[in-house]
């Protein structure tokens, strides 16, 4: 069993019901995507004081979600021991405005450009690097309902042969709530509607902004390269695919689940996919 | 004068990316634009040396406050005009280049050798009125509208245009004005 972000609506499903449920994933291969989820899904539960979830959570036993969760503790540090590394996985925590403005986060998406990159040079790769430091950006705008009304929110990045992936998730308002702060898109009534906004009118709720930039540099940038974009909010999930110059965008409408999520993965050749985690880590 | 090494505005990062980093620089950008003779026009001259890129999010709030009018809603009380130093990075160069062109700036990029400030090249996007003003300009070093139209009459149909150019590039701040007289003396922000 591979869980990716399109199973996140059962995964929720699984959470939602008796805690003996999440049960049935135990043992499953994931993506990052999944990692970070299940990692929110446990501070949710301990933050609601359902501690009986949260250490089953805890103990699935799902690859790199011990770390995550560990990663999400404010009282954890975000100090790499290689910062100038190049690491096929990483974790960064986006818990406040400092978190972004820490020199550690910078040197987070630029550990990401470098992996990614393996050496060679090119836009793709400084895009791309680029693009996560947007989205992990956008979780201050637009996940927390205002700068003292932050939320849980976390950055990842994975790597395996020709592709890389990185994946934001939050516990925060979603795309619907934060877009229709903007009186240009109070009228959006579905989080369908708020999410293809985002990604065919470059919607915003930044005040006095007409055009949201991270987004749009990263669709600019998945132009460059065989890309997977998978973007999540509320009930639905909007996934975009660009496979050698041809792209598809479907979007699912199912169980709401709380916060939002932007992954990405890019592969070099061939089909972008997320990979499993390597299953040893824990 | 003011010189701002970007290398050194905290966070410091060789790539600089998204609206809060950006919006942390431009708020030391402006104390320390607020402590050089406030009220008084002045020449910002940013050096890029050691940053490798920087995102549109990041140009917005950075350089977005100082193309706006004096006195405009997130804009500088006094007149500054903007100079950059020390692009020396490729990507960096394209990244300030598409955020200019979009938005319809422009911003003068200048050498600086032995204290003196030397126009190199100008990144983002002029007309070809505002350019060829600006040329003029340059090459003149000092001027006023009457002596433009009386050098190029047969560019504009009156002086007014040449007026309205010259204010043009004011506005653009990449070049200064002053009165003297019955005139408004026009010159480069950097020759």
């Amino acid at each position: 069993m591979f869980l990716e972000a399109k199973n996140i609506p059962e995964i929720q499903r699984l959470l939602d019901g008796p805690p003996e449920e999440i049960e049935r994933i135990r043992g499953a291969e994931i993506s990052l995507t999944i990692a970070l989820f299940m990692a929110l899904a446990h501070r949710s539960a301990q933050d609601q004081a359902n501690t009986k979830l949260a250490h089953r959570i805890a103990e699935l036993e799902l690859p790199s979600v011990g770390e995550a969760i560990h990663r999400l503790e404010p009282s954890s540090t975000q100090l790499s021991r290689e910062p100038f590394g190049s690491p096929t996985f990483d974790l960064y925590r986006i818990g406040s405005k400092q978190d972004l403005l820490s020199p550690e986060w910078s040197l987070f998406y630029d550990r990401f450009r470098r992996s990614a990159s393996n050496g060679r040079k090119g836009i793709t790769y400084r895009a791309v690097g680029g693009v996560l430091g947007e989205m992990g950006d956008n979780v201050v705008s637009h996940a927390f309902e205002s700068e003292d009304k932050p939320c849980p929110a976390i950055a990842g990045f994975h790597l395996t042969g020709d592709s890389a992936c990185f994946c934001v998730a939050d516990c925060g308002q979603g795309f619907l709530r934060s877009l229709r702060r903007s009186p240009a898109w109070s009228a959006l009534q579905t989080d369908q509607q708020a999410l293809e906004a985002v990604v065919n009118k470059h919607a915003t709720s930044r005040p006095g902004e007409s055009e949201g930039g991270g987004f749009k540099q990263l669709f600019n940038s998945l132009l460059d390269f065989n890309g997977l974009v998978v973007l999540r909010s509320g009930s639905c999930t909007l996934r975009l695919e660009n496979c050698r110059e041809v792209r598809h965008v479907t979007t699912l409408n199912a169980l709401h689940v709380p916060g939002s999520l932007v992954t990405v993965a890019i592969a070099r050749l061939g089909k972008p996919s997320e990979q499993p985690l390597d299953a040893t880590r824990k | 004068m003011l010189k701002v090494s970007v290398a050194k505005l905290q966070p410091a990062s060789r790539r600089l990316t998204g609206a809060t980093i950006g919006q942390a620089h431009a708020d030391q950008l402006a104390d320390l634009v607020r402590q050089v003779e406030p009220g008084e026009p002045q020449t910002v001259i940013l050096d890029f040396v050691g940053i490798e890129g920087a995102s549109a999010s990041y140009l917005k709030r950075l350089l977005g406050p100082l193309f706006v009018p004096p006195d405009g809603q997130d804009g500088f009380t006094n007149e500054v005009s903007l100079v950059a130093t020390r692009i020396e990075h490729a990507d960096l160069e394209e990244d300030i280049q598409d955020y200019l062109a979009g938005k319809g700036y422009a911003l003068i990029v200048a050498d600086i050798t032995t204290g003196k400030t030397k126009f190199r090249k100008l990144l983002g996007r002029l007309d070809r009125a505002a350019a060829e003003t600006f040329d003029e300009l340059r090459e003149l070093k000092k001027t006023t509208a009457a002596q433009l139209y009386e050098r190029h009459p047969d560019q504009t149909s009156n002086q007014t245009a040449w007026n309205n150019r010259l204010a043009q590039l004011v506005e653009m701040r990449i070049a200064r004005r002053s009165r003297e007289g019955r005139f408004w003396i026009y010159q480069p922000t950097v020759t």
